[in-house]
Parts: C-alpha cells; structure tokens; sequence
C-alpha cells in the first residue's frame, strides 16, 4: 500500500516537473504564431488561425541570423576549450597524485563562488583599456576560463567515480598520464563530459551582460543581447520576442536532443568486479 | 624474463603509518611466489611498490639486475592482474588485451597475432569483440590475465586475482592461473589472505604480519615447521591447536592443563632447544592430524584426555571439536601483536580440533584418549613467540 502512495506521488511530482519544463517552450511556440492582437487579448488561450508574421516581423527587424552565426562562432571553440580544459582539471584533481592539488581545487572552487557580475565592471574597464572589445577571440578565451572552474567541479565528483584500478591498470599497461587522459578518461567520462559541454554551452548562449562588454559591435553581436534589443523600455512586441526566443533556444535544443542517448547508457559497466 | 630482489625495503605513509617494514624477499625467474597475511599486514602495499604504484620510502628494489626504485612501471615492465579486474569498461576483450602493446607502438599484424595467441591460451577466442559489462566474473578474470600475459613482461604481480569469484570457479582457476605461469615461465608475485591458496599455489609462500615477513619458505615448510607461534596459527586448515602448557624440572613431562605429558629423550634430540625450557612456561602446539583416537592403529605411551564437544563429519575425516582444562593461545590474540599473559587460573577451559579416521571410536559428549606422538610436538616461547628447535 504505502509503495502504491510514494509511486503516486512520485510520479505526480515528476508529471509536475516535466509540464513545468516543456509548458514555456510550448507557450513561446504558441504565442509566436499568433498575432500581437490575439495576444494581448487573451495571453493564455489557444491560437484561433497561425500567423507567421511575428517571424518576418523579427527578422526584419533585428539581423537575427547573423547574431546566431556571431554566438556559434563564439560559443563552439569555447565550449570546445573549457570542456576539455576541465576534464584535463579534473582528471588531474581526481587521479593524479600531485602536490598541492587540494589547494589548487579550493581556490578555483572559491573563484567559482564569487558572483559573475562582480567581475563586470573590471572586465569592461579591462577590454576597453586594451582594446580587446568586439574581438572574437578575447571572447572565446574569456568565455572559456569563466566556465572552467566549474565544469571541473562537476567533472571532478564524475571522475572520481571511475575506479582508481583502471587508471593504475593503464600505467602498469605503460600509459603516459596524457595517455591514460585521453584513452581511459575521457572515454569513460564521456557522458558527464557531454553534461558539462551542454551546460557550458546554455551558460555562454544565454550569457546577455558579459556578451554585452565584450562584444557590443553590431557586426560582432551574440543572440542574446541581439534579442534584448526587441523587449523596448515602454513597448514590447511579445509575439516577435517569442519568434525570437524560440529560435535563440533551438541550437541548445538539437544539442541536447543529439546527446541524450549518451546519458542514459552508462559507461561505466564492467569495468570492476 | 627476471628476477625481483626486494631488499630491506619500508613504506611509511605520509601519516606516519608504517605499512611495511624491511621487507627482503626474493623470487627467482618463474618462480610462484605467494604472499600471504591478513588484511592490512602490508603484503598489497609491498606489491605496489613492486608495481611502481606506490613509493618506496627506503630499501632497494631489483627487477633483473637494474635497481627499479625510481622507474616507472612501464620501465620496470611489470603486469598485473588487480583484485577487481580493473578492466577498460570502453574496450572490447580484443582491446583491453591489446592496449599495453599498443602503447608500445607493437606493428598491427604483431598484435593481432599476440592478442589471439593470448586469446588460444584463456579460451576467449569467442568473446574477442564483446565488452566487459556483458561478461562473466570469471571472464574478465580471464580477459586481466590476458591483459598481462600478451605483452611478455619481464614479471607478473596478482592482487587477490581469485577473490572476486565464487568458491568452485576460484579452485579451478587455481590451477588455471599456475598452468599459465608454468608456460609463460615468468617471476610472479602473488598476494593473498587465503592461506590455502597460499598452500596450493606457491612455489614458496612469504607469510607477512604487521608489515613484517614472519617466515619464507616451501608450502611444506611452512606446515611442518612453522617458524613463530603466527605462522603456526595462521598456515594450515584446521588451525594448529595451541596450548600454554609447563615443562617439568627435570624436563620428563609436559605440563598440560591438569594432565601430564611424558617427554622422552628423543624429543630432547629432536628439539635441542626445548633443554633451555625446563622449568618453564611455554606454549605447545599440536596439528589437527596429530591427535588421532587412541586405539589398535594408534597406541603411545603419551595420551592426551579431552572432552569430545562436536563431531563434523567430513566423509574422508571427521574434525572433532574437543576441550580440556589448558589455556587455548588463539591465531586472533596473536594478529593483534599482543603479549602472551600467563594462565591465570587451572580451570581454563581450552578448545581444540582433531581430525580422526571416519571410523574411530569418538562421540559426542564424552571423555576420550587421543594418542600423542611427542616428537610431533610444537614449541614455542610465550614472550618472543618464536619456535623452539
């Protein structure tokens, strides 16, 4: 009886969750198809004929597609550099016997724990000094050493769960450490390496204040920033917003539906016992 | 192919804890040596150090003729078969296997050939292409056997390989792992805390305690001539019975409990040393199969009386559990390190096991006369627990 109650209301709460989650994509995707009238009459109620003037709307208004071409440019390689950059971390913090290597993981943790915002202002005064502003690369390599500390963090309590036989199995076999990373790690690590890459990249696509400083230009603007520009002061076109929106989040969307078959298979079987 | 010369070698932790002290040990080309203790007694760390796993905090380690305490395990070519397997969960059978050669930047067609022949040997020629999740326990014993013997190392470690299986697969890859050693013909290292396995499988068996190696010798050895009081309680299945037990003044019997045990002359011979114990407190052991029922096969002048608790009928043998008033010393008081105190009072109650014929005259809850041959007699000293010869 009782485990009849807590199935029940397990699976009422994952019903909750998941109406949660997929409830915005499928409000942005009803509302951008609908007219700015039939909106702001009945915001909640179902489309009564789609429209898709809100899209040609959007790209007339803003350049959207080159915004989205600026943030892959910039959001791939960083992605790319911070994901392998953490696991190199990680697989140093968890697996290789170095001095200090303790230290070092606290003091990246307590950079992690300061609030990105504070960072803002020296940034800005920094890229402006220097004249690093609307620069692809300062961008990526910026982007990419932000999101290290905790892409390690979490690969680090990944890691750790791979058997410390294996990776001494790989040396007694001959394996450099390099070797053993690149052999035994990051192929076992793969599906919390993926999780972190995916997190990594919605952490930088969504970034709106740091993408702000660093890239301002209009011939070097990211998405989101691209996409602030139609929420104005005293009028908002909701509708083109969603169009807008929804489409800003479809690249996460495909890279997350083109991974999840890594997270469910686990990689780790076999390897012990 | 070489030999492992460990010579006066230590490991103390960081902590402070000194998990071996000066350990000398050697083990010549194809030699099958098995180190054995209970668990923490320092016999995994020593292979680990052997393996370039852990460091060596003081002593000289010689693989060959090359001193190998600094060199890494890929320049001391070592393999090693870890308790858990340890396999590459992502690599198919045919790539865990040939993952140390293609380390080694072997020619494609040289390992392929090497990986089967590897392969031949374990009989896993039919799960090449399948990845260790969907094997069995014994399997992947196999396949991390595999692993070590492709690459020709020049010596072969074992962390508890067999402990992972169940107890009829562990007997039968027994013989399996020493058929393998026997071809391959190279120095192995063998560590574990089941002393039958220990028996069964050694060329000769390093028995270790807190760290330090207690004796070395051939199975056989071991068995009959225990060198300390731990050797003798740990080596042998059922445990060797020992008892504190007095010598007389004038060295003709042995004080054992409230009974007396004569001592002849031979004894004397056999074991010079017991002279020095006249007098004087020492502890006597005696083998399950030493104390058979007294009777027409077996008759001595040396009897020993005990109360029968329990029979195990074995078929081949039966163990009888038996009791008399001396003071038991106990293989746990003796991992601990502890010192021996002296009996305290005579109603002690001490318990023991003999293994008898299936037919002798034994039952349960009754008084019966176990014939003692006193040349088959164990001594030992309370205070250094060393045997006395």
């Amino acid at each position: 009886m009782r485990s009849r109650i807590s199935r029940g209301l397990v699976f009422t709460t994952l019903c909750l969750i998941g109406v949660s989650t997929v409830y915005p994509l499928v409000f942005m995707a009803v509302n951008s198809m609908r007219t700015t009238q039939a909106f702001e009459l009945n915001p909640f109620g179902l489309p009564t004929h789609l429209s898709l003037s809100s899209y040609s709307a959007l790209f007339s208004t803003v350049p959207f597609f080159q915004s989205i071409l600026h943030s892959l440019f910039v959001v791939v390689p960083a992605v790319i550099l911070a994901t392998f950059a953490s696991s190199l971390a990680a697989f140093v913090f968890t697996k290789v016997p170095i001095k200090l290597g303790n230290v070092l993981f606290w003091t990246m943790l307590m950079i992690m724990f300061m609030p990105g915002i504070v960072v803002l202002l020296p940034l800005y005064v920094e890229v402006a000094r220097t004249g690093l502003a609307n620069n692809f690369a300062p961008a990526i390599f910026i982007y990419t050493a932000i999101n290290i500390p905790y892409g390690t963090y979490l690969l680090r309590s990944n890691f750790r769960a791979i058997p410390d036989s294996v990776v001494e199995a790989a040396r007694v076999d001959g394996a450099s450490w390099f070797k053993i990373f690149l052999r035994v790690i990051l192929p076992i690590g793969k599906p919390g390496i993926i999780t972190v890459g995916i997190l990594t990249f919605l952490n930088i696509w969504n970034d709106l204040f740091i993408s702000l400083v660093l890239l301002h230009a209009p011939n070097t603007e990211m998405v989101t920033p691209t996409l602030a520009q139609l929420s104005g002061k005293y009028t908002s076109n909701i509708p083109v917003l969603m169009a807008g929106l929804l489409l800003g989040a479809l690249p996460t969307l495909i890279l997350y539906f083109a991974t999840a078959r890594v997270f469910i298979r686990g990689m780790l079987s076999g390897a012990v016992r | 192919m070489a030999s492992i010369l460990i010579e006066g070698v230590s490991k103390v932790y960081p902590n402070g804890f000194n998990a071996v002290r000066e350990l000398s040990l050697d083990v010549a080309e194809g030699e099958f040596m098995v180190m054995v203790g209970p668990s923490g007694c320092g016999k995994t760390t020593a292979l680990r150090m052997v393996a370039g796993l852990e460091e060596i905090t003081s002593g000289t380690l010689r693989i060959g003729d090359r001193v190998a305490n600094h060199l890494t395990s890929k320049e001391r070519d070592v393999a090693m078969v870890f308790q858990n397997y340890a396999l590459y969960p992502h690599m198919s059978v045919a790539e865990n296997i040939a993952f140390g050669l293609s380390l080694r930047k072997t020619p494609k067609d040289e390992i392929n050939r090497k990986v089967a022949e590897a392969a031949e040997i374990l009989g896993l020629n039919s799960l090449l292409h399948q990845k260790p999740g969907l094997l069995s326990g014994g399997q992947r014993q196999r396949v991390a056997m595999g692993r070590a013997i492709v690459r020709n190392p020049a010596i072969f470690l074992m962390d508890e390989p067999l402990s992972n299986l169940d107890a009829k697969l562990r007997v039968q890859m027994r013989t399996e792992v020493r058929r393998i050693q026997r071809r391959i013909g190279v120095a192995t290292l063998y560590v574990t805390h089941d002393q039958t396995e220990a028996m069964t499988m050694g060329d000769r068996v390093a028995v270790m305690r807190a760290g330090v190696l207690q004796q070395c010798d051939h199975p056989q050895v071991l068995y009959s001539n225990p060198a300390n009081l731990f050797v003798a309680a740990f080596i042998g299945s059922p445990a060797m019975n020992l008892f504190e037990a007095t010598l007389s003044d004038d060295g003709a019997s042995l004080r054992l409990g409230s009974q007396s045990l004569a001592i002849s002359e031979a004894v004397y011979q056999h074991r010079p040393g017991l002279a020095a114990y006249r007098g004087r407190r020492l502890v006597v052991g005696l083998r399950a199969e030493d104390l058979p029922v007294l009777g027409s096969d077996h008759q001595t002048e040396t009897v020993l009386k005990a109360y029968v608790e329990a029979i195990e009928a074995l078929g081949s043998e039966l163990l009888v559990h038996f009791s008399l008033d001396a003071a038991r010393v106990s293989g746990e008081q003796l991992g601990g390190g502890a010192e021996l105190e002296p009996a305290a009072a005579i109603d002690i109650v001490g318990e023991g096991i003999a293994r008898v014929e299936p037919r002798a005259a034994v039952r349960m809850g009754e008084d019966t006369l176990f014939a003692v041959y006193p040349e088959r007699l164990h001594f030992f000293d309370p205070e250094s627990q060393i045997a006395v010869s």
